[in-house]
């Protein structure tokens, strides 16, 4: 015990031995070899540690074992002191020192072998670069060839569904064609026959438009709305007004902006289409006992950056506590009194999803829906 | 509505056929409605016309379907512009059809054809057809 504390007392004593220059017979030659050549591993094994350091900083997230990194720049840290310190003993010959920091190195190093022992059998999994590069490469081609079977199938189904339609569609027209021949043949008067010939006539009109709304939902998803420009927002609006004027008016509707951002760069024929689709819903879905007003606002989020505009009406409103996401379903349709196809919705979700927005609702029964449009920008 | 001299139907379904015939004579729109089953047969019916010139004279109008056997509605429009670039000036074409095909819609505007036409002809639509003529 009195070796370990006169040890530790004495860390820096050099008075016990002489320094190595005085030390045996050292040739000028040998010593300065041994001195500078010390030096230099001393300097290398301190800058090691500082490239190190500097790769692991800028890539920490994604280096492999960064503990070992840690134990390795540590123990080449002390393997270069010891060096150090190997070379400053030829003039002040600090060996406690120097057995102190051979001590330390070793327990580092030990605790290397044992890290890297412990890290063996994922270390040899770890694939490297080149096998990373041959994996990606691999797998790139199988997605490729799949990708390029989905759209082949894609096509494929687009062929089918305009083929069945233009099949289905054909003698369906011939039906409309042939009663409306017929009606000009037949006797007039006839009450019962012309209910009949009005009701087979709006049967094949029921079954066309059936039709065409399959054909629309594939256009849909196929249309590539891609005429992406600055879009007046109002001025858009008051186009689709313009259009149904006559349906606008027939329900008295009152539209209102709040546009804090009057312009959003866009699809012209996807916003078009959804902004369509949403007005004529909060108009078609009006409340009896209120005049409809339908409040379009838009606001700028700089964050993302995104524009949001919002379409609210003060119309009669769903339950989503009960309906929820299915408000943007195919074929679903939550008033029965109403006509409708049950892909107005769906389509909007599908146009806007397809150029990286997105859409929410919020609704209150009786009292009106929002939807929020989020366009990215 | 406006009269047209002469009419020829393109379609291989004769149901269709009879519709359009029917109401082109029901309105007055022309008396001289012929119609052939596919586009083979109207590249015939046109060349007898085009040379001859006796019988009656080159439709004003032609309706013309699109998916037809033996030769389909584009392959007549193809083998029309090779042999008379200049169709366009001496009759009009409407392709009458009920495809909704965005590719068929396309590709029937690669030639120089009067309009798009979806089934089945009716009066309205044959109003604008023949106020459509000079």
């Amino acid at each position: 015990m009195d070796q370990v504390s006169d040890f530790f007392s004495g860390l820096l004593s050099s008075s016990l031995w002489p320094a190595r220059w005085y030390c045996g017979v050292w040739t000028d030659f040998h010593g300065w070899l041994y001195i500078l050549s010390s030096f230099a591993i001393w300097a290398a094994y301190f800058l090691i540690p500082i490239i190190m350091f500097y790769v692991v900083v800028k890539r920490k997230a994604d280096l492999p074992f960064p503990h070992v990194i840690g134990f390795f720049i540590f123990f080449i840290l002390s393997c270069g002191i010891t060096h150090l310190i190997d070379a400053v003993v030829f003039w002040t010959p600090i060996y406690r020192l120097h057995a102190l920091f051979l001590f330390v190195t070793a327990i580092v190093s030990w605790f290397a072998v044992v890290y890297l022992y412990k890290i063996l059998p994922y270390a040899l999994t770890f694939t490297s670069p080149q096998e990373l590069e041959r994996v990606v490469e691999q797998r790139t081609t199988e997605l490729e060839k799949k990708n390029n079977d989905l759209t082949r199938l894609n096509k494929e189904m687009d062929n089918f569904v305009y083929t069945t339609s233009h099949d289905l569609k054909s003698p369906i027209n011939n039906i409309a064609g042939l009663v409306n021949i017929l009606k000009t043949e037949m006797p007039r008067g006839n009450v019962t026959v012309d209910e009949l010939l009005d009701r087979i006539d709006t049967s094949s009109s029921r079954a066309i438009k059936a039709i065409q709304n399959l054909t629309g939902i594939l256009k849909v998803h196929t249309e590539p709305y891609d005429d992406i420009e600055e879009i007046n927002i109002r001025s858009l609006v008051e186009e689709i007004l313009e259009e149904n004027n006559l349906f606008v008016k027939e329900n008295d509707a009152l539209i209102q902006y709040r546009l804090a951002q009057p312009s959003v760069l866009f699809s012209k024929t996807a916003l078009k289409s959804i902004l369509y689709n949403l007005i004529t819903n909060a108009i078609k879905y009006k409340s009896k006992d209120r005049k409809p007003v339908i409040v379009i606002s838009s606001s700028f989020v700089s964050k993302q950056p995104q524009v949001e505009i919002n379409v609210s009406d003060n119309g009669l409103g769903m339950d989503l506590e009960a309906y929820g996401d299915k408000v943007f379903g195919l074929f679903k349709r939550f008033h029965d009194h109403i006509e409708g196809s049950g892909i107005g919705l769906y389509s909007v979700r599908k146009i806007i999803e397809t150029k990286g927005g997105s859409i929410s609702v919020d609704s209150k029964v009786n009292q009106g829906t929002t939807f929020n449009l989020i366009l990215p920008q | 509505m406006k009269r047209l001299e002469s009419v020829l139907l393109v379609d291989d379904d004769p149901i269709c056929n009879f519709i359009s015939t029917t109401l082109l004579r029901q309105l007055h729109v022309s008396e001289d409605v012929h119609s052939v089953t596919n586009g083979k047969e109207a590249l015939l019916f046109l060349r007898e016309k085009a040379l001859i010139k006796t019988v009656t004279i080159f439709p004003e109008v032609i309706f013309l379907d699109l998916n037809m056997p033996v030769m389909d509605g584009f392959d007549f429009l193809e083998q029309l512009n090779m042999t008379l670039p200049t169709f366009a000036s001496v009759c009009k074409i409407y392709v009458l059809t009920s495809s909704e095909s965005p590719v068929d819609i396309d590709r029937c505007h690669s030639y120089e054809i009067a309009g798009y036409i979806s089934k089945p002809l009716t009066e309205e639509k044959l109003e604008l057809v023949a106020n459509a003529m000079e």
